[in-house]
């Protein structure tokens, strides 16, 4: 494994409502390898999402970054001020929005809007840029043809490539993707996150994923982290970590997979559904002492709901933050 | 593709008129009365009189050869002849054109120009003391009826300082050693009517801008747009106003055939010489054949601004044309 491209320590981001202090990342810490992928996993509201929007502070206007470092190439992005960060923000580390649902301008031609993010970046004339959106349409698989159309004229597949190419058009080392192929149709996800993959090979690019689909997280990630509540519980090698779950949570998450042996289940007339896991997320805005998700683990004990649990490492390159992982069958 | 959906909207919109021309045809017809009647004044009138008047108003023929000859006579502009002003009812009405266009042209202008500015500028102090205060003092100029801020801003302007003329559109009687001056004379008359009406206008497209605004400003697209680097400066100009204006250009293009029926209360307070205050007397003294041919105006206005909201769209909204 080479050197941290992206190495973040003990971030906080919190959000400020009317109804009090919402802890939305609670002292979180991860690397992100030089052209590896990482993935983020967990139920929605568990903060995976402002985990990676923090690090390029594209917060909305009552999230604050309260603590921590992001260190980008050894650089702190978290200390740099706002102007500093938008000048970084699409050169160094880009991010591919849900393209299916509205993240695409509805009256701009997609030509204009990825040659926007170049120009402001890079001085280089409108022709040359129209230039380079035709090789990223070329190598996310649209036809170039179709460069001034306007979104609506696309389909979801095809807004996600979109999505995808205006991403790497200012060729960043690090792109996040938040839930990327959400709101896609089975078929579609498979085929964005191959182009997903094979782009990632090819340009040596550094990829944190985000989903709330432990399936397409183990699939398209080497590495990942599994997030409850503003906290990771678990992270390490995405093998190692569905294999060998150790965290209660993680352990639920795997068990709560459909059972995918549906023709058996049609023919013996028995369907089993996944497990689901009792109990509700919690309040974001509550406090709970100890372990997040001691009132909903079955294990849990005195010390569970007390004091907050530490990084284990249980084998190489998995962590677990659990106090009983070794005691549970 | 798109010249099939500018033919359509411009099919429709005569459909529409000729619907409005039925309407206003045998809406005069079923109303009780008699309009010859009406016409003689005269009780002890001969029949041979009285059969001439309906001949020369028609009024012998069967309702359909009636209403086939009022579309001949529409189609060569011929609206009749109004009681009250014994002219053609083109004449008076076209005299009559002028001030109103002047009157809505500036306020409409003043209306849009300053609705707009002050809806971005609410929208951009989201939750903070100016979009409060502008949002406050729009819900109140929208809601307050023209008639009485006219007559609030009169009482200030003309009798307690004495500014501005509270009536007409000149000065009675009045010479003038210049154009300038004359101008000059026009600009003061004009200012309180234009304000009264611009300021109802203000309130409306204020709050129009606003909501609109803040609407497309939480739409993903804006958060692309920052992550992509650009100033917040940047993010609401580019990204921002062009979808933001979408809703605010129909609600404007329909409001103007609206306001030309609407400046009826202003014009009336002001006693400014326009359409409105001509309905007013048309129908104070059911002079029918030009409140008829008012009422034509003022639907044809609307449905003008309808198609040209239409088409407007059409322009500034590339989804409008698939």
């Amino acid at each position: 494994m080479s050197t941290p491209l992206l190495e973040v320590r003990d971030l906080k981001t919190h959000f400020h409502t009317k109804e009090g202090i919402a802890k939305a990342v609670d002292g979180i810490s991860f690397e992100v390898y030089e052209g590896a992928s990482f993935g983020f996993v967990g139920e929605s509201g568990c903060g995976k999402t402002t985990a990676a929007l923090s690090i390029i502070k594209l917060l909305p206007e009552n999230g604050k970054i309260e603590g921590g470092q992001v260190l980008f190439r050894g650089e702190d992005l978290a200390a740099k001020s706002d102007e500093e960060i938008r000048l970084r923000r699409w050169k160094d580390i880009s991010i591919i929005f849900q393209g299916a649902m509205n993240s695409l301008n509805p009256v701009m031609k997609i030509s204009k809007q990825i040659t926007e993010a170049i120009r402001l970046h890079e001085d280089i004339s409108i022709p040359e840029s129209r230039k380079r959106v035709k090789g990223l349409f070329t190598q996310v698989g649209l036809n170039p043809a179709l460069l001034d159309q306007y979104p609506h004229e696309f389909s979801g597949g095809m807004k996600q490539r979109v999505m995808i190419a205006l991403a790497l058009a200012c060729n960043p080392l690090l792109v996040i993707g938040d839930e990327p192929t959400t709101a896609l149709d089975v078929m579609v996800q498979a085929q964005i996150l191959d182009l997903l993959e094979d782009l990632r090979r090819s340009l040596h690019l550094a990829t944190i994923l985000i989903s709330h689909d432990l399936s397409v997280i183990f699939d398209a990630c080497e590495r990942l982290a599994v997030m409850y509540s503003g906290k990771i519980v678990e992270m390490g090698n995405s093998r190692e970590v569905y294999t060998r779950p150790a965290h209660p949570y993680t352990r639920k998450l795997v068990a709560a997979f459909p059972d995918l042996e549906l023709e058996k289940q049609r023919k013996t007339g028995k369907r089993t559904l996944g497990k689901s896991i009792a109990g509700d997320p919690p309040n974001p805005l509550g406090r709970i002492s100890g372990c997040k998700f001691h009132p909903r683990c079955e294990w849990a004990d005195k010390r569970c709901s007390e004091e907050d649990p530490v990084s284990m490492e249980i084998g190489a390159d998995h962590h677990v933050f659990c106090w009983k992982w070794d005691k549970i069958g | 593709m798109s010249s099939r959906y500018l033919g359509n909207k411009i099919a429709q919109a005569l459909i529409t008129i000729f619907i409005v021309l039925c309407i206003n045809f045998f809406l005069f017809r079923i109303m009780p009365g008699d309009p010859l009647s009406m016409l003689m004044r005269n009780p002890r009138a001969s029949q041979q009189a009285i059969q001439k008047a309906k001949e020369f108003y028609g009024l012998d023929q069967s309702l359909p050869v009636q209403f086939g000859r009022y579309l001949q006579d529409l189609l060569k502009l011929d609206f009749g002849v109004s009681f009250m002003f014994k002219k053609p009812v083109t004449e008076v009405i076209g005299g009559k054109v002028g001030p109103t266009l002047l009157l809505l042209g500036v306020s409409e202008i003043m209306a849009i120009v300053l609705g707009i500015y002050l809806g971005i500028v609410a929208a951009s102090h989201r939750g903070k003391i100016v979009d409060i205060g502008t949002i406050s003092v729009s819900l109140l100029l929208y809601s307050l009826p023209t008639f009485l801020l006219g007559m609030v801003l009169i009482l200030i302007f003309s009798v307690y300082w004495g500014l501005f003329p509270s009536t007409g559109m000149v000065t009675a009687a009045a010479r003038y050693a210049t154009l300038w001056r004359q101008f000059l004379d026009l600009l003061s008359h004009l200012f309180l009517p234009a304000i009264t009406l611009a300021l109802t206008l203000i309130g409306e497209y204020g709050m129009l801008m606003r909501s609109s605004l803040l609407e497309v400003l939480s739409e993903d697209f804006i958060v692309t747009a920052r992550a992509k680097g650009l100033r917040e400066r940047e993010v609401i100009r580019k990204h921002g106003y062009p979808n933001a204006l979408l809703p605010v250009v129909t609600a404007i293009s329909i409001n103007l055939g609206l306001t030309i029926a609407g400046a009826i209360q202003v014009e009336t307070v002001f006693s400014w010489p326009g359409i409105g205050r001509l309905m007013y007397d048309a129908l104070n003294n059911r002079d029918y054949p030009l409140l008829q041919g008012i009422f034509l105006l003022v639907c044809i206005c609307v449905i003008v601004a309808n198609l040209f909201s239409d088409l407007l769209y059409m322009v500034l909204d590339p989804r409008v044309k698939s």
